[in-house]
């Protein structure tokens, strides 16, 4: 049998490594005139950094540029479908106050970087002069609150547990009723508490006072009511806050832990208390003259396309919102200025199933359950 | 003869090297790079599966022959044993029902390898010019059906020489260029004509062209973006959105583009031009 020169089998074993390192690095030429540490991480460190953080909700970290090349295809895809940021309102994002999507110019940024090679920049410019989202995590974005609730214990997820629910009792002690102006949760373990509600629990109260105090998102900072208006709670009233837990790959087969906690914040009184108002599919008449200053989903409502229209008895017609809700992002969408809602308006709640535009390869939506259009306003009475 | 293989051992290793840390500098303009060409090889039609692997380039030789090569990502011819795993067939009349979303092929024809492996071939019914044909096509037989829309003004001819050289999509740095200092009524008559092109490539039938006038489009949106904040409140309500919707479907419009699918770019332009349409009412006055 012929023996093989050690030489040529280094040759041999160099240059498949040359050629190998040639595949992996050339991947896609760079056409981008935009560069991670210029261009990108500014736009990703504001827009996505409260989630895409080591340690934080998503999947993946994309604050540095070795943490987000390897997601540069999926970058692209979720923002062609305009999935993230999840911003899924399609009307103007000026008539809110809690406003999470990119400019135009910010998208084409993103999306020419990633499609354009994913260039790294100079590295020297990645300077942290801003808070680092890591740190914004531990730290209550309204402030110290004026109460802070801790759970009784921690929710432990064992290694063979993916994915909890978990309804935790929380009891308050106040010994008179009080308005809160803005209710928070603060994570124990940000990586895995994906989503939660805050709500109230009382034994007596005026019919239809608002009990849901918190839709909690991740990177959703809460918004406090304006002066004059409250959510109430009642003395002696329980809060359950209910969380959804979830592990991402990272963390799969690892044993979890949580101990969130949740900030209260007084409102100056008097004030008005916050009610509910529910409206669904179809035509609901306003029955006293209100002002609207949210609205929100049915948790369970996705891959629909909604839309909310008040038409005033003077004839007027104001579109509440016109939105398309993800699963697990039901949050309160915050008017920047609250709508009037005379006596007599009427609000049509209109659902088809979302036909929004995928790009190629992406997966197809599921069927959207159109019985879950279900739309909340928190409104307050409009002095006469 | 063993200095000899010395020297040839490393003279190899030499250009090796050279050649890998050339490509680690940013790359030699000939250096092949996965989706670095869609360059038609046999001035056919080209397009990008939507496995984001495959290209496929169609050509329309002569009448009733259809042929389509299927490449790699790198743009190289399939081997031959590959290709003949590939299952497809050519569609060239069908009606769809936009009720139940469902598709009847009335004139279907099988594709078939050629006898070499350098592509497949079928023999179709007379078409009159701008032929339109649609390849359906499963790259392996556990892969899902892409489908392939070639519109052929006229007949293919073979290039003198086959082009190799990366051109589209380095190209595209250069439409990215900034938009000079014009007036916001000059944008927005560019904006107009812009989105005709497009809406008349995509009715020829010029899909692979289409990202052109799309991405010169959403330079022009993003040109006007800074000015929506000096419109009336209800003008800049309905500008801004509007102006992001151009430039997420001037995206989608190019990689629907590449992919060839009639119908999903028939659908990006509608939501492209109602957009446009919202930017220009919203500007309308405008100076």
């Amino acid at each position: 049998m012929a023996r093989v020169s050690p030489a040529l089998t280094a040759a041999a074993a160099m240059a498949a490594i040359a050629l190998a390192s040639v595949r992996s690095d050339a991947h896609k030429p760079i056409t981008s005139p935009y560069t991670f540490t210029e261009d990108v991480l500014p736009i990703v460190r504001e827009k996505c950094g409260a989630c895409h953080t080591a340690g934080g909700v998503a999947p993946m970290s994309l604050l540095t540029h070795a943490d987000a090349v390897p997601w540069g295809e999926s970058i692209r895809a979720e923002l062609m479908a305009g999935h993230m940021p999840p911003w899924p309102v399609d009307g103007p994002s000026s008539r809110f106050r809690n406003v999470r999507g990119l400019t135009a110019r910010e998208l084409n940024v993103l999306l020419t970087w990633a499609s354009g090679g994913t260039p790294p920049g100079d590295p020297g410019h990645a300077g942290a002069a801003a808070a680092s989202p890591e740190e914004k995590q531990q730290r209550w974005p309204l402030g110290a609150p004026d109460a802070v609730l801790s759970m009784p214990s921690s929710v432990t997820l064992p290694a063979t547990e993916q994915e909890r629910v978990e309804e935790i009792r929380l009891r308050t002690s106040f010994d008179r009723a009080r308005l809160l102006r803005a209710v928070d949760l603060l994570p124990g373990t940000p990586a895995i508490v994906r989503s939660a509600t805050v709500s109230v629990r009382a034994a007596a109260g005026p019919a239809n006072a608002q009990d849901t105090l918190a839709l909690w998102v991740p990177g959703d900072p809460p918004v406090p009511l304006a002066a004059g208006a409250g959510f109430l709670l009642p003395a002696g009233a329980d809060l359950i806050v209910r969380i959804r837990y979830l592990k991402t790959w990272q963390y799969e087969h690892q044993e979890m832990s949580d101990r969130s906690r949740v900030g209260l914040y007084f409102a100056d009184e008097p004030a008005e208390t916050v009610r509910a108002l529910g409206v669904r599919m179809g035509t609901t008449v306003i029955g006293e003259p209100v002002r609207a200053l949210a609205v929100y989903p049915d948790p369970a409502l996705a891959f629909a396309q909604v839309r909310a229209v008040a038409t005033r008895p003077d004839g007027s017609r104001e579109e509440l919102i016109a939105f398309r809700p993800r699963p697990g992002w039901a949050r309160r969408y915050w008017f920047a200025e609250p709508v009037a809602l005379p006596r007599g308006t009427r609000i049509e709640v209109t659902g088809t199933p979302d036909d929004a535009l995928l790009p190629p390869g992406a997966p197809p939506q599921p069927p959207a359950d159109l019985s879950a259009i279900r739309l909340t306003l928190d409104v307050v009475p409009t002095s006469p | 003869m063993g200095r000899l293989r010395f020297r040839a051992v490393t003279g190899l290793l030499i250009v090796l090297l050279a050649a890998t840390a050339a490509a680690q500098r940013g790359g030699a303009p000939s250096t092949p790079r996965p989706h670095g060409d869609h360059n038609p090889r046999h001035g056919g039609q080209f397009f990008m599966a939507p496995d984001n692997w495959h290209h496929l380039e169609g050509t329309y030789p002569r009448a009733r022959l259809f042929r389509l090569y299927v490449y790699d990502d790198y743009s190289r011819p399939l081997a031959a044993a590959d290709l003949r795993r590939v299952q497809a067939r050519v569609v060239t009349r069908e009606t769809f029902d936009p009720a139940t979303k469902k598709t009847t092929e009335l004139a279907v024809f099988p594709l078939r390898a050629s006898r070499q492996g350098a592509y497949l071939e079928a023999r179709v019914d007379p078409l009159a010019m701008p032929a339109a044909l649609t390849a359906k096509v499963r790259v392996k037989p556990d892969a899902p059906e892409y489908r392939f829309d070639f519109t052929f003004p006229a007949f293919t001819k073979e290039p003198a020489f086959a082009k190799t050289t990366a051109g589209q999509r380095v190209g595209r740095a250069a439409a990215e260029s900034t938009i000079p200092e014009i007036t916001i009524p000059q944008i927005i008559e560019q904006l107009r004509t812009r989105d005709e092109q497009i809406r008349d490539l995509i009715r020829a039938g010029n899909f692979s062209a289409v990202w052109v006038p799309a991405f010169q489009a959403r330079d022009l949106a993003i040109a006007l973006e800074p000015h929506a904040g000096h419109l009336a409140p209800r003008a800049r309500e309905s500008a801004e959105p509007a102006i992001q919707r151009v430039v997420r479907y001037a995206w989608l419009l190019d990689a629907f583009g590449d992919a060839g699918n009639r119908q999903q770019i028939e659908t990006a332009y509608a939501a492209f031009a109602a957009a446009v349409a919202e930017v220009v009412t919203a500007f309308a006055g405008a100076r």
